[in-house]
């Protein structure tokens, strides 16, 4: 009896020990993908957020006591169009005269600097633990997610077509064009999905 | 005989309340032990999004790189002494529990894997890009293609093994590296060289002319 509640320990200590975490180096193996674009990006807004979350505990969940986290920052967009998108069919030149149908103006690309995120403040009440990394990293990314969603509200897409309209126009002129009449893409027709 | 009615009674409540007490005991260590993520039922608080910088811009990015790399920072015990004292201040820490049942000597643990994207291309903001018609041909003279953007984003970024208390800053040291190593992938692939042949299809595709087109790059 005795001896079947050691064996019983011998085994639990060993059952314990290999849950722990490895102590293997990482592998530096590449996954990478290289994708041929043909983006005109022409309008770049750099917008800050201030992200708040109030982790409050209670009984029924076993969270005694509160956390609340102020985390700020910036995100650079970039937005232009998609030049590819450009068929033959859409350019048509008649001697010194050249009209163009623009696609669509799109999110090129989404920039959220680890360097400009920072934790304004922590407080931390009760029996709760302090906020670790991979919750910290969860919460920037409800942030990121509001800020895409509040994006929609900006001006970047009608910027990002009129500043395109300008560079093309100054582009054709250098070419010796005199008539250039360039057609944007009604707001309708957007694609408002950010990538 | 009614005494010993309630006295059985007596001994049955008590019984049920142990049971009671253990089952209580049994959750509570349970949860102690295996507390679950919580970050799941996060929510944040609505706050508005301040535009702090509208410019405009001119680049025309050609290659699109997305790459994935893994980051890692490790400190280990220095004797057994250090380990076994370290592994009991973990047993304190709802998070770190399942770290200290180990017979690893890992003192602290950072693992990351972060997805990025690089765009390349060229900036006609920044450098001057120019078109002359020359000896009957059409020559375009337009800056080398280089690095344009970097994103790195926490919805790309997942902490993988977080043993060991860690700071801001030492996360965002790893960000860097990850940083460091995309663009060193970029470099080893030659992507700024890659980018020339989609962008001279993209201009010849923009210029319409019956000239022949010449690109320069400086």
């Amino acid at each position: 009896m005795k001896y079947r509640f050691v064996y019983w320990l011998i085994g639990c200590a060993f059952v314990l020990s290999s849950c722990g975490t490895d102590d293997a180096p990482v592998k530096d193996e590449e996954i990478y993908e290289i994708r041929t674009i043909g983006m005109l990006s022409t309008s770049e807004y750099t917008v800050g957020k201030i992200i708040k979350l109030d982790d409050k505990g209670t009984w029924t969940n076993w969270k005694w006591g509160d956390r609340k986290i102020l985390m700020s920052c910036k995100a650079k967009i970039r937005a232009g169009v998609d030049l590819n998108k450009v068929k033959d069919s859409d350019i048509k030149v008649n001697g010194k005269r050249i009209e163009i149908q623009l696609p669509p103006p799109e999110i090129i690309s989404f920039e959220m600097n680890p360097d400009q995120i920072k934790t304004e403040m922590v407080e931390i009440s009760g029996l709760r633990t302090n906020f670790s990394q991979q919750e910290k990293n969860t919460i920037l990314r409800l942030g990121e997610k509001a800020i895409r969603k509040d994006m929609q509200q900006l001006e970047i897409l009608n910027d990002a077509e009129k500043n395109a309209i300008v560079f093309l126009t100054d582009f054709y002129k250098a070419l010796g064009f005199e008539e250039i009449i360039i057609h944007g893409t009604e707001q309708d027709k957007r694609n408002r999905q950010i990538d | 005989m009614e005494r010993n009615k309630i006295r059985e009674i007596a001994k049955l409540i008590k019984r049920l309340i142990i049971v009671g007490l253990i089952v209580l005991g049994v959750v509570f260590v349970y949860r102690w032990f295996f507390p679950g993520t919580n970050s799941d039922e996060f929510t944040i608080e609505d706050t508005p999004l301040h535009v702090e910088e509208i410019r405009k811009i001119i680049q025309l990015n050609t290659i699109k790189f997305r790459d994935e790399v893994v980051v890692d920072s490790v400190e280990y015990y220095k004797n057994v002494a250090e380990q076994i004292s370290g592994n009991i201040n973990k047993l304190y820490e709802y998070d770190q529990v399942k770290h200290a049942i180990s017979h690893s000597n890992v003192k602290r643990r950072l693992t990351l894997v972060i997805k990025g994207e690089l765009l390349y291309g060229v900036d006609l903001k920044r450098k001057e890009f120019t078109v002359t018609p020359k000896d009957g041909k059409l020559i375009l003279r337009i800056p080398n293609p280089e690095l344009l953007s970097i994103s790195l984003n926490p919805e790309k970024t997942d902490v993988f093994v977080e043993n060991g208390i860690w700071r801001d800053y030492e996360r965002q040291a790893l960000q860097r590296k990850a940083r460091t190593k995309m663009v060193a992938s970029g470099e080893r692939l030659r992507l700024k060289e890659k980018a020339k042949k989609p962008l001279e299809r993209l201009l010849k595709q923009l210029v319409h002319t019956k000239l022949p087109i010449v690109i320069e790059y400086y």
